[in-house]
């Protein structure tokens, strides 16, 4: 699937992902390689599979170098963006600033085009592509509203334009989605005030990370192929996503800000604690911000989850085929989550904390929408019924009549 | 006295219809049954005693009618109905296996990419059958909890610890059931929960 739309002869195509893979100015084709949401590399005018235009290197999230021919360029960055680019003698051969809101503040000499939260700044434009929308660094806010709804308990999250709900200084959105940190985790504000039940149809990006000042600042979030489900169903891990291949030009397209997604849905709970559901409770959607600790969105096949707690994880394979990660308390409890593939950065012994993401949801075991399996056993081995520690966790309306 | 009496009839009446019985009938009567019943935990815990018997005595008939008409939950979100249980039992299904039969069991898990857990001791052994285990352990300990009624249905969970051995050497901690009240009867509406 690609979408196009035009505009002034510069044209930008999209993959069934939404991640920009092309962009057409002039007579200049680029075509974008990406790894997760990141570039990794860039095709000029065709060019040959081994002679990228330019490659991209990252230590997790962050822009470390870019490879253009037999240059290499370092980058290094304040915790928004690249502050300063350095030669491989550890010369210092450009350096570039922004404002809090993302207009430039200064440039010199060789600078990078990854600018404002190291999002790429079009230079047709003066715009910055931030994934999920586009961010207007000259007006300091966003050309679209957020895809995802505010929360009436925080106001600001009402204005769906502003960057980071005006806190540019300690807040970071990587994705054009509303990002905030609450001291020691940092998720997507995903607080839909009159959610419906079941799953919004995925459509995240994948493989980036927020950070907030000091604290654990860690989220991944793992694309859900824009309603396409990604396929984690064996082997209980996320697999590294591939590079995703440009698609063919079937139209034309400018600058123009993508459809948003629809807005992600707090903790549902589809299936209670109770005799038709003895082992606990099944949720289409976990945002256990209100509840244990930590938060994060969870829609659709291929959406990260969080882990409610914090405790030793182990993990496995269940006899009903349901992929599993569990996390023992130092209470004793031992919390369970069920059709759902391990994080690639979890190692089974290790200490994750609340609100750290533990894995995806995943297509194994007997499940007929994407949904997680929730179980809470106590240390006398008997099981609690989950919701009672989660209140933020609401059954599902039924419809009356 | 009597009016000792009659506050007696009266609790016991209230405790009786919680448990399910027919409050219509008259204070005294359900009084002097209720003498004679023993009460909903213990009625729980001797449904899971004559469980843990008939598996112990590898009794599939008696296994098989202490289950649920609406079948058992075998695994998470995964119902199995009471006839599809029946079949498993006469062919030795993983269900059965999974009762009375470890190396069945196993065979059964092999196929369906069953993984033991992993943490930081390493891979915890495959599970063994609760036969397997009830044979194996020793100071074995049984506790029931009455969860709160749902749906008009009285349910409960009935937990099987031990002491020796270590738990890890059988793949888990612990086996827990859970039962609900039909007609009277606690029947089983979960495979034995092995963790």
């Amino acid at each position: 699937m690609t979408q196009w739309r035009g505009r002034a002869g510069v044209s930008y195509g999209y993959d069934g992902a939404g991640l920009r893979v092309k962009k057409v100015a002039g007579a200049t084709t680029t075509r974008y390689i990406f790894s997760g949401v990141k570039v990794i590399a860039e095709y000029v005018n065709g060019a040959a599979v081994g002679s990228p235009a330019r490659e991209y290197i990252y230590s997790g999230s962050a822009l470390l170098a870019t490879i253009e021919g037999s240059t290499t360029t370092y980058h290094h960055q304040d915790h928004l963006s690249v502050r300063m680019n350095t030669d491989s003698n550890g010369a210092v051969v450009g350096q570039q600033g922004n404002y809090p809101f993302g207009e430039a503040w200064y440039t010199s000499s060789a600078t990078t085009k990854w600018r404002f939260t190291s999002y790429e700044r079009d230079s047709e434009s003066g715009n910055d592509y931030a994934n999920f929308r586009y961010h207007a660094n000259r007006l300091g806010r966003f050309l679209t509203p957020d895809p995802l709804a505010g929360r009436i308990t925080n106001p600001q999250s009402l204005n769906r334009y502003a960057y980071v709900i005006n806190d540019p200084i300690n807040l970071i959105d990587p994705l054009g989605l509303s990002v905030v940190c609450n001291g020691e985790v940092c998720y997507v504000d995903v607080g839909a005030p009159d959610p419906g039940p079941g799953p919004s149809g995925g459509g995240l990006g994948s493989g980036v990370d927020s950070h907030c000042p000091g604290g654990f600042n860690f989220l991944e979030y793992v694309c859900s192929g824009g309603g396409e489900p990604a396929d984690v169903g064996t082997g209980g891990t996320i697999p590294t996503p591939g590079p995703s291949d440009p698609e063919p030009d079937d139209g034309v397209d400018a600058g123009e800000p993508k459809e948003p997604v629809p807005p992600v849905s707090p903790c549902i709970i589809t299936s209670e604690f109770g005799p038709d559901h003895p082992r606990g409770i099944d949720v289409t959607t976990a945002d256990w911000r209100d509840g244990v600790a930590g938060g994060g969105p969870l829609a659709g096949y291929g959406t990260p989850v969080v882990s409610p707690v914090t405790g030793t994880v182990a993990s496995g394979t269940d006899k009903s085929g349901a992929n599993f990660v569990s996390v023992s308390t130092s209470g004793g409890q031992v919390w369970t989550l069920r059709h759902l593939a391990t994080s690639s950065s979890i190692a089974p012994g290790q200490t994750v904390h609340a609100g750290q993401s533990i894995g995806v949801t995943d297509r194994s075991g007997r499940q007929s929408n994407s949904h997680v399996h929730l179980e809470v056993t106590n240390a006398e081995g008997t099981r609690i019924d989950p919701a009672s520690l989660l209140p933020n966790c609401k059954p599902a309306r039924r419809r009356s009549g | 006295m009597s009016r000792l009496c009659l506050l007696f009839a009266f609790f016991a009446a209230i405790s009786c219809n919680l448990g399910g019985h027919d409050s219509r009938r008259p204070t005294s009567e359900v009084a002097t049954e209720k003498a004679s019943l023993p009460s909903d935990e213990d009625s729980l815990k001797a449904a899971a005693e004559q469980l843990i018997s008939a598996i112990e005595t590898s009794d599939a008939k008696r296994v098989l009618g202490m289950i649920s008409r609406k079948g058992i939950e075998f695994g998470a979100d995964n119902w199995v109905s009471y006839e599809a249980i029946e079949k498993d039992f006469q062919d030795r299904g993983i269900v059965y296996c999974e009762f009375f039969d470890t190396a069945c069991l196993r065979d059964h898990l092999r196929k369906r990419r069953f993984t033991p857990a992993r943490d930081i001791e390493g891979i915890r052994p495959w599970p063994a059958s609760c036969k397997e285990i009830l044979a194996t352990v020793s100071g074995l300990e049984i506790s029931t909890k009455r969860e709160p009624t749902k749906s008009g249905q009285e349910w409960g969970q009935v937990v099987v610890r031990w002491v020796s051995p270590s738990p890890r050497s059988l793949g888990g901690s612990f086996l827990n059931f859970a039962f609900v009240r039909e007609a009277g009867d606690w029947k089983l509406i979960t495979d034995a929960q092995h963790y």
